[in-house]
């Protein structure tokens, strides 16, 4: 299954709902998302619920990181939530803890 | 007509510039000239060009330096990302860097070079095999292992940096993690690509069946058993991504004569030389110079033959380890067999190096000709407390079957002279050049 973005604004703030495989097939979708969420909700953390996320390859952790970069630029923090095992695991590895809030 | 004249010009055009990627990286491929009883590689690449690389080298002080490192994706344009990186290795070194300076070195240049998205999962290890030790830096590469002939797995070192290229030089963290042997086994390294190659039901292989595989072969067979039993598991399915390999075999033998006995004994000496080299380190400078490099370099420049370079170099490391740790940081070499250990030691030594307020070294060489032979003499002095040197050969003895003993043992072998000065704080080593 590719991946789908779905953008949530609850009381202004701005979260992902990511499901299916996160790989390189992803980019346009997920960059597509993501910047059109970043204008609608302009302030506060961000979150991106993974707990549809089954598959997450390197280039994937590449998305993250672009993503990432631009929440930057807006002194925005992101955090990860709801990680599958698996996903969990190649976020351990990465140590991407040391860039996002991943609970 | 038209079109298929251009179709023809477009496909000659690409077939050129593969042919070009095929020559440079051809050239960049460098024969890795580590002796195979130390050291064994495999690679193999999920497209023509691969995103995995594997480079290895003997430091000048006996060391074996080696780097497995995994570029997002495959293919030509990860390789093309990959190609500075063992160009960096090999150059840094050859010039004496420890491994955590070489992983922040090579960091910095991934960082300027590569888009965002980009990044390397890397580790590199340090084996050092007088001392049995082994120093890891993991950013992002699966679990190394340590297994002993017997099977057992010793130790493992998880990932606990962020990969190389993804944040900036100022946030990088060079920190390594020890290891001490005691009992004689191999050090395993290897990519995400052989853990997640696949068979015919799509299956992955897995950690828990390499680990098994290793586990129910010889120590001396479980390279090519490894290596056999991935290539069945693939069976007639092409690897997805590139998979990669190290062993490093991690012995008892005291020191690998044979590493520095296989190096080519060219003589560039020529003519008469006569120079002086001081330097004074402050405890500044103590904390943040790496000065064996430099010291190095030195060697390298002053037309010195390659198998004297590398005994002046491991003879000044050692001189200059024990005028830090132990002249300077008053630190205890019996801690080493401790029940800390090695890695116990390492730790005292970095707060203590840290909390250092003031001390500082002095380096003397000098190169002089006297009675028709080449003579370098060293001398090393430390501002600290020195010790008592007509108890000096009753250390030695005591030490012989602890590491830290080996170090003074070493200087001895290698040297003419080794003279203890000025209540222990100056050691004199004389070393006569050419000697066969």
């Amino acid at each position: 299954m590719s991946l789908s973005v779905t953008i949530n604004k609850d009381q202004g703030k701005l979260k992902f709902l990511l499901a299916g495989r996160f790989d390189f097939n992803s980019n346009k979708e997920f960059r597509k998302a993501y910047e059109s969420g970043l204008n609608d909700v302009s302030t506060g953390a961000i979150t991106v619920d993974l707990s549809g996320v089954d598959y997450m390859d390197s280039s994937a952790l590449g998305m993250l990181l672009l993503f990432k970069e631009r929440a930057d630029e807006e002194n925005r923090m992101i955090k990860l939530t709801n990680c599958q095992e698996t996903v969990r695991e190649i976020l351990e590895i990465v140590n991407f803890g040391k860039l996002f809030a991943i609970q | 007509m038209n079109s298929v004249t251009h179709h023809q010009r477009y496909r000659d055009g690409t077939e050129k510039s593969l042919s070009l990627a095929r020559y440079v990286m051809g050239n960049l491929v460098r024969d890795i000239q580590v002796d195979p009883d130390l050291f064994q590689h495999w690679l193999l690449p999920a497209a023509e060009f691969s995103g995995d690389v594997i480079a290895a080298r003997m430091t000048a002080g006996d060391r074996l330096h080696v780097i497995l490192g995994d570029g997002t994706g495959h293919g030509l344009a990860t390789a093309l990302c990959m190609m500075p990186v063992s160009e960096i290795f090999y150059a840094m070194t050859g010039k004496g860097f420890p491994i955590g300076s070489i992983a922040k070195e090579l960091n910095k240049k991934m960082h300027t070079l590569l888009p965002r998205d980009r990044f390397i999962a890397a580790t590199l290890a340090s084996v050092n095999p007088s001392n049995r030790t082994i120093e890891i830096w993991n950013g992002g590469g699966p679990t190394p292992f340590f297994m002993s002939e017997d099977g057992e797995i010793v130790q493992r070192w998880k990932s606990n940096h962020l990969p190389i290229g993804v944040l900036s030089d100022k946030d990088f963290d060079e920190k390594v993690s020890y290891f001490q042997w005691d009992k004689p086994g191999q050090l395993y390294l290897h990519s995400d690509g052989l853990i997640d190659a696949r068979d015919e039901s799509d299956q992955l292989f897995g950690t828990s069946r390499l680990e098994e595989t290793l586990f129910h072969a010889d120590a001396p067979h479980r390279f090519q058993n490894l290596k056999k039993s991935v290539m069945d598991y693939l069976g007639e399915k092409e690897a997805e991504d590139d998979i990669s390999l190290i062993v490093v075999n991690c012995g008892l033998g005291v020191f690998p004569q044979k590493a520095i006995e296989a190096l080519p004994k060219e003589s560039q000496n020529s003519g008469p030389h006569h120079w002086r080299v001081s330097l004074h380190l402050s405890e500044a400078d103590i904390k943040n110079i790496d000065v064996l490099p430099i010291l190095l370099t030195w060697l390298k420049q002053a037309s010195i033959a390659q198998r004297d370079t590398q005994r002046l170099f491991l003879i000044l490391t050692e001189l200059y380890t024990n005028a830090v740790d132990h002249g300077l940081l008053g630190l205890d070499s019996g801690l080493k067999s401790s029940s800390t250990g090695f890695e116990g030691y390492l730790n005292q030594r970095s707060q203590r190096l840290h909390l250092l307020e003031e001390g500082r070294v002095d380096i003397f060489m000098e190169r002089r000709a006297e009675s028709g032979k080449d003579w370098i003499r060293l001398r090393i002095e430390d501002s600290g407390e020195g010790f008592d040197t007509h108890d000096y050969p009753k250390r030695q003895d005591d030490h012989t079957s602890v590491p830290s003993g080996k170090g003074i043992t070493l200087i001895h072998s290698l040297s003419s002279r080794v003279h203890f000065l000025n209540g222990g704080n100056t050691v004199e080593v004389d070393y006569l050049l050419n000697a066969r």
